[in-house]
């Protein structure tokens, strides 16, 4: 069993880095370098350095760096105040109703982003100040924040659909189409346990919350979907090229950029100034990413060349386990990683295992890949480690890690809810992607 | 005892063109009675465009390997699609010779020269029209298939492999340049039903040793190989005719088509995808590149 | 003596805004390659050959360029409990060893980029492409990226030791 030795050696030394809390990226070379030099020795600076060249390389990866763009040019240009006033105003005079504009927030912003972190950074600074001045519950809020912000990942567009459905190898606008329903499901979920949790303890909701809020006329309504029209702008620059076969998935984010810039334009908000500090800030966020994927690649390789990888996949076929204990390990071993490390890291590492053993266990891919984007997607801010809540606690500095990490458990459960119903009801993820 | 030795392939798993390492490390069981172990490894562990240095240079001592994919180093290697498939007439013509001495040049053995015939299609969303070729389509392609798209009027689009089906599926291209096997596996049928008739060119492979590896094995062991890689040539044309005919069998019974190319383009096609391939190889390599399509010219062996 | 170091540092540290604006002009060019791409094949029905390539090409550039600057403005994503739980000047000496582990991974996989550019420039290696390049221009970036990243970290290694052996409490 060399393969096992060399499995928990390589992460065992990955998993001591990270916990020492050395550089994500860092930890990665570190064991690819020692992991290069048993393999190939003297020779493996070859291997070493075009693994991170023919990760990099490549326009497919470029979409990520384009959509945090994106997500970049939407918050500066003003459209964030839009959408805010008018799902403010759109929503009335319901108990709670901050949570119910956490979440009706997060799923626009989640139709308009394609990562949870720009979303996660723009509610922290807006909307969290205004819940906890009106008194709402402090984890409760925050909780339903990174709820909310979690929906991006899921509602098209999004990055780690556009990495999970490259790496797997499936038709990615089906994928895209596929998350809109299991997005809507998790925002009504996340709906209902707030409600029930403001039903047991009124406290939770704030004093201010309800009254506070002057009575809308119908015709401020009409406003407030009107102003949001610009924003199907961008809708339709990234799904509806797509789908009219304008764009690739991957061309799909440059012409978001170009839809978020002409939202921008319509708030009066375009400026050189305000393109240059999109384009720095993205490119930097997005290199900070990048560089752990090129950095990580080749772990993934140098398991797949020790043979863990098609051991692995030989005996979870042949421990002819019941399909549904299969597919909780499968979820439950990237759930626990995730909590611990990269998402995308994982990604690289484990989908290259699972493709195989998804085809032999006659899984629908789509329904699979869609679980496991869920999964995945909670790693974002499953506490300890996770890119969601560092953005969060950079947006509120003055949030304590205690109530981030407490208040991110809840939602954690509410996603695994999620992913319990679709897991039970598959036509939820294959209905739609069918229609096309 | 057994030697091992990891050979690398540069295709998918359940890529077509993996049966040909499957069948040779079949026969090297056989024919060794055990005492050479060859174990696949993938693309997953190496790029396929990676594998050549590492063979050329050592790291691993043999390979799987196609020319198209030796072209950040060679161009010669691309041009061996466009030349006969015909294993005999390869060998008497000298060609196989000439690649093997070539290959030697990169410190990497060829032993074996297998392919299939023809090695490529185009696959469409729109049947083939009056004009008889591509007029104003936009195709999908590697250098490869570049010279025919553009020669039937076609624009040639590049992309990378994981988005074909998407933007096939979704119209962004009206076709795509494959290996004429392999396609059922993945799919493409489903967004791109019509099989474009005649194929063309060659799909030729290369069984490959790096050369510091090969001085090593005794002599009668070498020329077993060398025995086992001409079998493997017979081997392998008759394994793809079998193969592209069961696969178009299985494509059609779920709805795909063939359509055919005009007669005026059917004569251009060898032409102009034999011209693209020779063109890109002496552009790559030079001197090389020009006396090998001399020779094969010679011999008859490529248009 | 000292003169001399900050001289290097502000030197490296210029070199490293260069690449910076170098990297985010990359971003830039990606967005604009795209659009062209999409108006070129949708509109015009003429797709480039050579965007595909580029936008590659470009994101390695941008990734690799920018790396330094994030190395020396610490944005690289790390876990922090350990450090979290530790006194100042604990975290200081804990810190400085960390960032002498990074220096060294940084050095070493920049040497192996190093060398790959050498070979790959020697043997006249191209990238596998329709709009190829020579390869070790890649090389050469990636080398580039983690060498100055390793610099800062080890910039950082010395000032982090500096200041908990200056602090007298524990
Ligand atoms: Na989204
Ligand atoms: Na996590």
């Amino acid at each position: 069993m060399e393969w096992l030795q060399i499995l928990l050696a390589g992460l065992g030394i990955l998993l001591f880095l990270f916990v020492l809390g050395v550089p994500v990226f860092v930890a990665f070379l570190f064991t690819n370098l020692v992991g290069a030099m048993y393999f190939f020795g003297g020779r493996g600076f070859s291997i070493f350095t075009n693994s991170i060249y023919d990760t990099l390389a490549s326009s497919s990866l470029a979409t990520i760096a384009l959509f945090i763009l994106m997500g970049e040019v939407l918050f500066r240009s003003g459209a964030t105040d839009a959408v805010f006033r008018s799902t403010d105003t759109l929503i009335g005079r319901v108990k709670g109703r901050d949570f119910v504009l956490s979440a009706a927030l997060g799923t626009i912003f989640g139709a308009l982003s394609g990562a949870a972190m720009g979303v996660v950074a723009m509610l922290g600074r807006s909307l969290l100040p205004q819940m906890l001045a009106r008194g709402s519950d402090r984890r409760l809020s925050i909780g339903a924040i990174l709820g909310g912000a979690n929906l991006a990942p899921i509602i098209p567009p999004s990055v780690l659909i556009i990495v999970i459905g490259m790496l797997a190898n499936i038709s990615i606008s089906r994928f895209l189409i596929a998350g809109i329903i299991p997005g809507l499901i998790i925002a009504c979920l996340i709906l209902l346990y707030t409600s029930v949790r403001i039903a047991i303890n009124p406290g939770l909701a704030g004093q201010a919350s309800q009254h506070d809020v002057p009575v809308r006329s119908f015709k401020d309504k009409v406003v407030a979907v009107i102003q949001l029209l610009p924003f199907s702008v961008i809708i339709f620059f990234v799904m509806g090229f797509i789908l009219l076969g304008i764009a690739t998935p991957s061309e799909s984010a440059a012409s978001g950029v170009v839809g978020a810039l002409l939202a921008a334009a319509y708030y009066k908000k375009l400026s050189i100034r305000m393109i240059l500090e999109s384009v720095q800030s993205a490119a930097a966020v997005s290199a900070v990413i990048l560089i752990i994927m090129a950095s990580s690649k080749l772990f993934s390789q140098l398991l797949s060349l020790s043979g863990a990888t098609s051991a692995i996949a030989q005996l979870s076929v042949a421990t002819s386990l019941d399909p549904l204990v299969m597919l909780f390990i499968m979820m439950l071993i990237p759930f626990i990683f995730c909590m611990f490390m990269d998402q995308i890291a994982i990604s690289i590492v484990i989908i290259p295992i699972y493709a195989p053993v998804i085809a032999a266990l006659g899984f629908d891919p789509l329904w699979f890949w869609v679980l496991f984007l869920i999964n995945v997607t909670i790693g974002g801010f499953s506490p300890p480690f996770g890119y969601v809540l560092f953005a969060f606690k950079a947006a509120a500095p003055e949030l304590k890690v205690s109530d981030l990490y407490a208040a991110a458990w809840p939602f954690v459960g509410v996603f695994i809810l999620a992913m319990v119903i679709i897991a039970m009801f598959p036509a939820l993820v294959t209905w739609l992607p069918g229609m096309l | 005892q057994a030697n091992s030795y990891q050979m690398l392939v540069p295709f998918p798993t359940n890529h077509a063109l993996n049966d040909i390492a499957h069948l040779f490390v079949e026969m090297v069981d056989e024919k060794f009675d055990g005492r050479y172990q060859i174990r696949l490894v993938g693309e997953d562990a190496i790029p396929g465009f990676e594998q050549f240095d590492p063979v050329s240079s050592g790291v691993f001592p043999m390979a799987l390997s196609t020319g198209p994919y030796h072209t950040g180093v060679t161009g010669v290697g691309l041009a061996a699609d466009a030349i006969d498939a015909d294993p005999q007439a390869r060998r008497e013509s000298g060609i196989w010779e000439a690649y093997q001495d070539y290959y030697l040049t990169h410190n990497v053995r060829m032993i074996s020269f297998p392919s299939a015939n023809p090695g490529y299609h185009f696959m469409l969303t729109d049947p083939i029209g009056d004009d008889g070729g591509f007029e104003g389509r936009i195709i999908r392609g590697t250098l490869t298939y570049h010279g025919p798209i553009r020669a039937f009027g076609g624009s040639p689009a590049v992309m990378p492999v994981s988005e074909i089906y998407t933007a096939a599926e979704r119209g962004v291209i009206e076709g795509a340049g494959h290996n004429i096997f392999g396609n059922y596996q993945i799919g493409l049928h489903e967004v791109l039903p019509y099989l474009v008739r005649p194929g063309f060119g060659v799909t030729s492979l290369m069984v490959v040793f790096n050369e510091d590896y090969w001085a090593e094995i005794p002599e009668e062991d070498q020329a077993t190989f060398l025995e086992i890689g001409r079998e493997l040539e017979d081997v392998s044309l008759a394994h793809y005719d079998g193969l592209i005919a069961e696969e178009t069998e299985l494509m059609e019974g779920v709805g795909a088509e063939l359509t055919y190319l005009g007669e005026e383009q059917q004569q251009m096609l060898d032409q102009a995808f034999a011209d693209g391939l020779w063109e890109e190889a002496i552009r790559i390599s030079g001197e090389p590149a020009e006396s090998m399509r001399e020779l094969a010219r010679e011999a008859g062996l490529t248009p | 003596m000292n003169k001399i170091y900050s001289g290097l540092g502000k030197t490296h540290d210029a070199i490293t805004d260069i690449g910076y604006w170098l990297g985010v002009l990359a971003l830039f060019a990606i967005l604009l390659m795209f659009c062209y791409e999409i108006t070129a094949r949708y509109f015009f029905r003429s797709p480039t050959q050579w965007i595909n390539d580029f936008t590659g090409y470009f994101l390695l550039f941008s990734t690799f360029l920018l790396a330094p600057r994030l190395t020396r403005e610490r944005a690289h994503i790390e876990i922090t409990f350990i450090k979290d739980a530790l006194s100042d000047r604990a975290r200081g000496f804990f810190n400085s060893l960390l960032f002498l582990l990074a220096t060294i991974a940084c050095i070493w996989a920049g040497w192996y980029a190093f060398e790959e550019a050498m070979r790959q420039y020697d043997r006249g290696i191209r990238t596998m492409a329709v709009m190829s390049v020579p390869r070790w221009w890649m090389s050469a970036v990636i080398s580039y990226g983690l060498m100055s990243s390793g610099v800062y970290f080890f910039r950082a290694s010395v000032m982090e030791l500096k200041s908990s052996l200056a602090s007298r409490d524990l």
